[in-house]
């Protein structure tokens, strides 16, 4: 059999980059699943959490492009049809897993941080409501809102312009907002709890948390599609050359 | 002589004492929201008011008492300023006769001296709930409005002194309901849609010449090509086919050409298979 050393050269060349991008993005998948902003639980309960599903897999994909090309480099250097043609196949499959991880990663994400409202409506729903979801989702809130020194997700005028179920629990005269909100000094008391009452910027945290939280949703997306898409741009190439060398080796 | 002018004079200083007593003094200012950057300024059930600074000092005295009248807009006409300490309206009034008097202070407490945060917050009260009958009640006002607020000064008496004019209706913010937020993310971004297309196309492509590069090679298995004619020597003029037969002496034998098509020379790979 014959095969055409240059090609034979850039087909090598072309998997060992694919392999050490599919590791690469394994490596990052398993970042993104692990979560370091623990922003699971709001992505959970507005039931678009498929962010997460794209990472896992891009998890199992980026591994496999790992293998599928290490095993491409030794058909092609073994000049082997059968070994080609297998490589072919299991490339084309993974191939077709990661773009659905791709697509369906920023898809998720448009719905949750396209725009504030839906965490909007999730948090005035949920924030201090009796149920095991509202539970969950007021320590995440209490949790951010300390961190981050942010209140509700526009600002606390949030819970101002609409009723929630924090309103059910707090009358307005008692607070307006969550508590949380005020700024506290070192032994965690407010400064001053009529100036946090009336809403003065000294003693309230004006900022609202939705930037933060989609600043953590964008950066596992960016990192599930983009890279995912970068990795298929290179791969279609590599494949097309791979099969014109089946076609004539 | 001074009993026939008696009667007359009285009914005069009556009339005149009467007429000083009704004509109030009108204080040129405008009760409005406070402007300064609170976020809590307007909500559901209070809103703040700016303190009423240096406006009463030249007519009040520090005995007297200044209170803020709080009614619906529609109703400032109908309110009258009450003329005894027992015509006060109080805050269980405000629904019936849609106006109540509330905040009652010390003209001492709005001096000239500026000051960080003064704001004058009505509604903020909320333990006069369980006794309503207090002489003064601040409690959180339960419709929307809209307001009209003015301040009046009363002496230690009951009677009326002053007053400022009628503040500009204020609107309290009604929450609305969370379910009537659109969480539709609207068009579809730019991003998903470029992701979309261009993997999808690619995805398409991909298996498209799949096929075909398979194609091409099986259909070589398919249609067989024309066997390759065999191995001719030349020995002499002769052409023919060499035979081996057994009757070839062992030397001989190594000069015969072995197999056909070249060498694979021994390596890891597996055996080439068509």
């Amino acid at each position: 059999e014959k095969g055409s050393p240059t090609v034979v050269g850039l087909l090598v060349l072309g998997n060992i980059i694919i392999l050490m991008s599919g590791l690469a993005l394994f490596a990052e998948t398993v970042w993104v699943t692990a979560d370091q902003y623990r922003v699971y639980p709001l992505l959970g309960v507005s039931g678009k959490d498929d962010v997460f599903a794209g990472a896992w897999i891009a998890i199992f994909t980026g591994f496999s492009f790992f293998v599928v090309a290490s095993f491409g480099i030794g058909a092609v250097l073994c000049h082997s049809r059968g070994m080609l043609l297998t490589y072919l196949l299991l490339m084309l499959i993974v191939y077709v897993f990661e773009c659905a991880s791709s697509i369906t990663s920023y898809t998720h994400r448009d719905y949750v941080v396209s725009n504030p409202a839906l965490i909007t409506k999730q948090m005035l729903t949920y924030y201090n409501a009796p149920t095991s979801q509202g539970q969950e989702l007021t320590r995440f809130w209490d949790r951010v809102m300390i961190e981050q020194q942010c209140c509700g997700t526009s600002g606390p005028l949030d819970w101002v312009n609409f009723t929630s179920a924090f309103r059910e629990a707090t009358p307005e005269v008692v607070f307006p907002w969550p508590p949380l909100c005020c700024r506290r000094d070192a032994n965690f008391n407010p400064l001053n709890e009529d100036g946090c009452r009336l809403g003065h910027q000294d003693y309230l945290f004006t900022k609202g948390c939705f930037e933060h939280i989609g600043h953590a949703i964008d950066s596992y997306t960016w990192g599930i599609s983009w890279f995912g898409f970068a990795i298929l741009m290179w791969t279609l190439p590599v494949m097309l050359l791979a099969m014109y060398y089946y076609t004539i080796l | 002589m001074g009993g026939a002018w008696g009667a007359p004079f009285s009914l005069l200083l009556l009339l005149i004492s009467y007429r000083t007593v009704t004509s109030l003094d009108q204080i040129p200012y405008t009760p409005q929201i406070s402007a300064l950057a609170l976020e809590g300024k307007v909500t559901a059930a209070t809103f703040s008011l700016e303190q009423p600074r240096c406006i009463f000092s030249e007519l009040a005295a520090p005995a007297d008492a200044v209170w803020l009248v709080v009614a619906f807009s529609n109703a400032t006409e109908d309110f009258q300023n009450p003329k005894t300490a027992a015509e006060i309206p109080s805050y269980t009034e405000l629904s019936s006769s849609f106006y109540y008097m509330t905040l009652k202070l010390s003209p001492d407490l709005y001096p000239c001296e500026e000051e960080d945060i003064a704001v004058l917050r009505v509604g903020s009260d909320t333990n006069c709930l369980r006794n309503l009958s207090q002489e003064y009640c601040n409690a959180p006002l339960l419709a929307p409005g809209p307001y009209r607020v003015k301040f009046l000064v009363m002496d230690n008496n009951g009677q009326p002194k002053a007053e400022t004019w009628w503040s500009d209706p204020i609107t309290l913010n009604q929450g609305k309901d969370p379910r009537s937020i659109d969480t539709w993310p609207g068009r579809r971004s730019g991003c998903m849609i470029v992701i979309t297309s261009i993997l999808s196309t690619f995805a398409g492509l991909l298996v498209i010449a799949f096929l075909i590069a398979s194609t091409v090679q099986f259909s070589s298995l398919w249609w067989p090509e024309d066997p390759s004619p065999p191995e001719q020597l030349h020995i002499g003029s002769f052409i023919g086919k060499r035979y081996t037969t057994h009757h070839i002496p062992p030397s001989e034998a190594d000069t015969l050409p072995v197999g056909r098509g070249a060498h694979l020379p021994p390596g890891p790979c597996p055996a080439p298979i068509v």
